[in-house]
């Protein structure tokens, strides 16, 4: 039944996303971050949503270009750099069987892909709420949905993890990081309903996180709830909001959820954190043995390769962590990730890449701030929280392999398409939508004719 | 509980697309425009 109700959905989806490339690549977004084939059992469980709305989206941004700015920028160029390094170390891998690494190299280009049409698209303020809008239904599915079964379960429910996400270290990461843009679209709705599903999907994917007993999950969740509180325009408020959730949060989980978190102090100890040390170990390895292609796609999860950096894991010894052992592991970072897989030039493409869109949300405020403009005021609100997005992948990523996640590069070309719809805003007349959709000319205090050129202006 | 979660999936990102378009003007499929009126006067002739 879920079936027919997915595959009438998609009769009303595609004559509607046939206006425009933006709306294609939302329902894209949607379709990718969703992963319905996970949910759907029976007739539609082979149709593949994702690729469908892919190929809408670029035949969309050939014959129906609506306000398509086809650009590349610092992001664009590092997009297309990851998508040929990735291409090159895979065909070139250590790999004795390479077929599962095309696999995860197949779906690297097209998310790679997706940030792209991201940048070309998005190119004002209801298409940037409609991919947000897109983006926190996609990953809100497990979010509530989890949220909701721990809570009915009397926190008896754990979160194991998703067959297209990974396991539940992944699935946390991926769930921590809409938080922040649920925030976003609470404070900027008009509608009650609206709000109330955005608080609610905020709650529930807060108890998912915690329902994944993710160490580094949780991690993220108290950097998240810090950085909406710094960024919030009433940190009063906010800051009590958080210590009232933590408090409550504290007395609904059992005693096996608060042993699991207190592991994180005894890391040095923990065989679980060793492991992870000794992935980190093998990864640096292959990236020296091959420091400009990496061994292609999660070589080291094989076990030819594994072992064929024992000779020289004692090099490593200066940071103790025992035997290498002869079985697998993931790297369990997103930066060792990269660094096996494609080697220092990749890490290098993937660092900067963060780095390039955690500087330009910054700018973006800054840019806002100095202006005065109150009708953009929404781009510093939303460039905020996506800095404290990007600033819990970074940090949490440090422990989990989540290097190619959708979400994480749709963040990324947010961001920079954010940047370039303020820059282009910035040189026209100052306007502001009000609630029916007219615009009306707004008060632009004096001070804002003192800006500097913009087109010049870099991050920092 | 996930076979009513899909559903409303599905009717928020029809919602959400639909608003989308509208507030662009956009035409879908076949010219189809959902918020235009179902006749726009063409060019006098005199």
């Amino acid at each position: 039944m879920r079936d027919l109700v997915f595959l009438g959905s998609w009769l009303v989806l595609v004559p509607i996303v046939m206006g425009g490339a933006d709306l294609a690549v939302m329902l894209w977004a949607w379709t990718s971050l969703l992963a319905p084939n996970d949910v759907l059992y029976g007739v539609a469980v082979a149709v593949p949503f994702a690729k469908v709305a892919a190929i809408l989206a670029c035949l969309l941004l050939v014959f129906r270009r609506n306000d398509v700015q086809i650009r590349l920028g610092r992001t664009g160029w590092l997009l297309l750099a990851l998508a040929f390094g990735a291409v090159l170390s895979q065909s070139l891998t250590v790999m004795a069987d390479p077929a599962p690494g095309w696999d995860l190299c197949q779906k690297y280009l097209k998310i790679l892909a997706l940030a792209l049409v991201v940048l070309w698209t998005i190119t004002d303020r209801i298409r940037v709420h409609g991919l947000l809008l897109a983006i926190c239904l996609g990953i809100g599915y497990i979010g509530v949905d989890e949220g909701a079964k721990f809570i009915l379960s009397g926190s008896g429910h754990k979160v194991l993890g998703s067959p297209s996400i990974g396991d539940n270290n992944q699935v946390a990461l991926d769930v921590l990081l809409i938080i922040p843009l649920l925030q976003y679209l609470y404070a900027t709705a008009s509608q009650r309903l609206l709000r109330v599903a955005c608080a609610g999907g905020m709650l529930l994917s807060a108890v998912t996180v915690i329902a994944t007993f993710s160490r580094g999950g949780f991690t993220g969740l108290v950097i998240v709830g810090l950085g909406s509180v710094l960024a919030s325009r009433r940190k009063g408020l906010a800051g009590a909001l958080l210590v009232v959730g933590l408090l409550a949060g504290g007395a609904f989980v059992g005693a096996d959820w608060t042993n699991r978190m207190s592991t994180v102090q005894e890391a040095g100890e923990d065989s679980s954190f060793i492991g992870r040390v000794n992935a980190w170990k093998v990864s640096t390895l292959l990236a020296i043995e091959r420091p400009l292609l990496g061994g292609g796609f999660h070589a080291i999860q094989h076990g030819e390769v594994w072992m064929s950096q024992a000779p020289g894991f004692s090099d490593l010894d200066f940071i103790p962590t025992g035997e290498q052992g002869s079985f697998p592991r993931a790297a369990h970072s997103i930066y060792f990730e990269v660094l096996g897989d494609l080697g220092f030039v990749g890490l290098a493409c993937f660092v900067a890449l963060l780095a390039f869109a955690w500087l330009e949300a910054g700018q973006v405020r800054r840019l806002v701030r100095r202006s005065g403009r109150a009708d953009l005021l929404w781009a510093a609100d939303l460039a905020s929280k996506l800095r404290v997005s990007i600033t819990a992948f970074i940090v949490s990523g440090s422990f989990l392999s989540a290097a190619y996640f959708d979400i994480d590069y749709l963040l990324i070309g947010l961001a920079s398409a954010l940047r370039f719809i303020v820059i282009r805003a910035l040189k026209e007349k100052p306007v502001a939508v009000t609630l029916a959709g007219r615009t009306a000319p707004v008060h632009v205090p004096a001070f804002a004719a003192t800006m500097p050129a913009l087109t010049g202006s870099r991050p920092g | 509980m996930d076979a009513v979660l899909l559903v409303l999936e599905c009717v928020a990102i029809v919602l959400v697309l639909r608003w989308v378009a509208a507030r662009q003007g956009l035409g879908g499929l076949l010219g189809w425009k959902p918020d235009a009126p179902a006749k726009t006067p063409g060019p006098t002739r005199r």
